[in-house]
């Protein structure tokens, strides 16, 4: 057979498929369901306009992780709002790193922001400290300290450096987003931080920011996917309550 | 002093316990905190340790492989996380070594073939027998975290593509044990341990191929453990220093990991008191201000 | 050519090409696409291997630029920096990363050093449990009370004074709303992960894509 298993095939189709139909569809709407504010985003160009007032500095981290996913994404795109924030209020932003492969997206990402915000000739800070995750964390807190970051932004994948580098920013009394995906680490930023985006809600800021109908379309079209799976599982607890074997069936085909 | 200001300084004294408490330097609490882990180290408190169910099924798994099975142990653990699992490294180690297993290490974070040398040196001198390229080789460091793995569980000969040398330079073709083992096929158990960089051993080698996973991973990712061990997409596994401390206990073989359990004690014993007088603090402030 | 390479349309498409046989080989049953996925797994860790040494340089060209400015408060750090850089890679390098020099240097600094900056997170997590983990509200209070269980459950003083009993309110605790808790958010970010890859697919998302300057 030269699909491997026809269930989860499907299943990858669906999920991939609605949000686009939803995204194309909502592109010819004129009005557009109503899509809950993220706090975190909304607070961005505060955060960056009371840093400039302080003569203080923003900094970005994307977390430790290694890989370009769609936290990385995420928060690249946090990062374009940001650098526009700074071109248009004054200020400077320092984007410190764990891995070197992430630099040259750094870059762009903040480049394309001074861009928007008028200033293309503004050079980005891009530094990479090292890879080990401790030292990583010792580095992004002297950082903090010396160079008196007070508008900071915590968006990528985290690990158990998030604890230490969050708490050097309250001690500094600075205002502070964090987006992640890993659950252990969001209790710490929640007692840490101003602003959390949990989860899902930090994956399509990119799509919020843009303030685009089609991207947010898209968004609706995670949600119905979200809708689905919700009936599936209420399904899935009646047949197993009354032993049938149906809906794992159906899902393993 | 005069009646009147005698009265308030004691109306001040009275308002200013539970503040300070809340105001409170975090300087003392770290001093408590240095005397809670040092003191059962200097005397023992010897409290019981009960034993996971995820740890006992892990360990009667690898009590079931037969003599010459091959064990691929990746490790993504970082110097740092020694501390918490370094004993559940060496215990399982030396289980295998004992059940006459044969360990291929690979190591996906940079710090790993140190760390595995080092927990090799521990065991010898715990007179475990070891012969490098017969019952054990360590295949070094391989970057790319997932695209690693996916590229050596490929069969047929995935390993084989992706790592040509071993650890000290000398080609796999040289080594006894690599003839046995070419992909995924070949394995009978993963025993990974992680500091938890999001390594997919579970969609990459567990749901597509079949194969038999134990989990060792730091404490805090102990849920993703029992989530994994819940949906049988594990064998069992070993949580932070608890989980080494069991397998040490279930090896008749209590080490350092069971010494350091009665600090864990006194630390999570103390979290709990400070968790408890500062929100005792918190009404006590609150009712006052009001 | 390089402006040909630029064009935004080129990188979108390598992009998906990429993206649909990485996902195409875990559904999909033809050899060429298995292959090369393999391949492309194969030059993303060689990739990663470059960028290690990439780091390193651009570790030294920042440390080095802050010395020769002598930066006020950082100057001497980054001659730290340069200096165990360069002394650990030449030992590493020149007598092998198996040399006793090189194993004492990880076993007896690296080790411990990065053991002492992780128990840093031990003193952190106290003045939390002193200061921040308060029930302020009765989400609060969840988060708490779910704390303490989890702490309780982990030490083995609490099976010694209250019985079996707390271990079985803590697994109970950690298999039922922890489990679910979490199961709900792994399908949320899956979801999530598949539309910012749609995104992506389908040329929305470009943050990553490095034309900015082209764009300028």
């Amino acid at each position: 057979m030269i699909i491997k298993n026809t269930s989860q095939f499907i299943i990858l189709l669906f999920s991939m498929f609605l949000p686009y139909l939803t995204l194309r569809y909502y592109a010819k709407q004129v009005e557009l369901p109503i899509i809950r504010e993220l706090p975190a985003l909304n607070v961005i160009p505060e955060m960056v306009g009371r840093a400039a007032e302080m003569g203080a500095k923003s900094l970005w981290i994307p977390g430790i992780t290694s890989r370009v996913d769609a936290r990385v994404i995420s928060g690249l795109s946090i990062l374009t709002k940001v650098a526009e924030e700074v071109a248009i209020k004054g200020g400077e932003i320092v984007c410190a790193t764990a891995r070197p492969v992430f630099m040259p997206l750094i870059e762009d990402a903040a480049i394309t922001g001074y861009t928007a915000g008028g200033h293309p000739e503004h050079k980005p800070d891009v530094r990479f400290l090292t890879d080990q995750q401790f030292a990583f964390c010792a580095g992004v807190m002297g950082i903090i300290d010396r160079e008196n970051c007070q508008a900071n932004f915590y968006v990528g994948g985290w690990a158990d450096e998030a604890l230490p580098i969050s708490a050097a920013g309250l001690a500094k009394g600075a205002m502070q987003i964090a987006g992640d995906t890993n659950m252990y680490q969001l209790p710490y930023f929640v007692c840490t931080c101003d602003y959390v985006m949990i989860a899902e809600e930090f994956l399509v800021s990119g799509a919020v920011l843009t303030r685009d109908k089609e991207q947010l379309g898209g968004i609706i079209g995670a949600d119905l996917l979200k809708y689905a799976l919700i009936v599936l599982c209420i399904l899935g607890i009646i047949a197993a309550s009354i032993g049938s074997n149906f809906i794992v069936q159906i899902l393993s085909y | 002093m005069d009646g009147f200001s005698e009265g308030r300084e004691v109306k001040v004294m009275a308002q200013s316990f539970w503040d300070r408490i809340t105001d409170m330097s975090p300087r003392p609490l770290y001093i408590i905190l240095i005397l809670a882990i040092a003191f059962p180290f200097i005397s023992p408190l010897r409290i019981p340790i009960s034993i996971a169910d995820y740890t006992k099924a892990a360990y009667n798994f690898v009590e079931s492989l037969p003599p010459g099975s091959i064990v691929l142990s990746p490790n993504v653990i970082e110097a740092s996380c020694w501390g918490e699992c370094g004993y559940a490294w060496i215990a399982t180690w030396e289980h295998f070594f004992q059940k006459d297993l044969k360990i291929v290490a690979i190591s996906l974070y940079k710090d790993g073939p140190l760390l595995c040398e080092r927990v090799i040196d521990v065991l010898k001198s715990r007179g475990v027998n070891v012969e490098y390229g017969v019952n054990y080789v360590n295949l070094g460091l391989v970057p790319g975290f997932n695209s690693a793995i996916a590229a050596m569980v490929e069969p047929p000969d995935g390993l084989h593509r992706l790592v040509k040398t071993d650890y000290f330079g000398n080609s796999i073709n040289t080594l006894p044990l690599m003839s046995e083992i070419k992909c995924i096929e070949q394995v009978d158990l993963i025993c990974s341990f992680t500091s938890g960089w999001g390594e997919d051993w579970v969609g990459l080698a567990v749901i597509p191929y079949g194969a038999k996973y134990i989990y060792s991973c730091i404490g805090v990712m102990q849920p993703t453990l029992v989530n994994q061990y819940s949906l049988k997409l594990c064998i069992g596994g070993l949580a932070g220093l608890k989980g080494g401390a069991e397998y040490e206990l279930m090896m008749g073989n209590p080490s350092t990991g069971v010494k350091s359990m009665d600090a864990i004690s006194t630390t999570h014993a103390l979290v709990i008191i400070f968790i408890v007088v500062g929100n005792i603090a918190m009404v006590f402030t609150r009712k006052k201000g009001d | 050519m390089s402006s040909f390479l630029k064009i935004k349309e080129i990188s979108i498409a390598i992009c998906a090409l990429l993206g649909i046989i990485m996902i195409g080989q875990y559904y999909i049953n033809i050899p060429a696409i298995s292959t090369a996925a393999n391949y492309a797994q194969i030059f993303t860790t060689s990739i990663a291997g470059f960028m290690m040494i990439f780091g390193t340089f651009t570790l030294l060209l920042y440390n080095y630029n802050h010395f020769k400015k002598k930066t006020p408060g950082q100057w001497y750090l980054s001659a730290w920096t340069i200096f165990l850089i360069v002394s650990l890679a030449t030992i590493g390098l020149v007598m092998g990363p198996d040399h006793f020099y090189f194993a004492w240097m990880f076993e007896n600094v690296f080790i411990n050093l990065d053991t002492a900056m992780y128990s840093i997170l031990g003193f952190y997590v106290m003045a939390a449990s002193w200061r921040a983990f308060r029930a302020r509200n009765i989400d609060a209070t969840f988060l708490l009370v779910s704390g303490v269980l989890a702490a309780l459950v982990n030490a083995p003083f609490a099976e010694a004074i209250f019985g079996k009993s707390i271990l079985n309110v803590g697994n109970w605790v950690m298999n039922v709303p922890t489990m679910a808790g979490l199961r709900t958010t792994y399908f949320g970010v899956a979801l999530g992960s598949i539309y910012v890859a749609l995104r992506t697919f389908i040329g929305k998302e470009i943050g990553w894509m490095g034309l900015a300057k082209e764009e300028r």
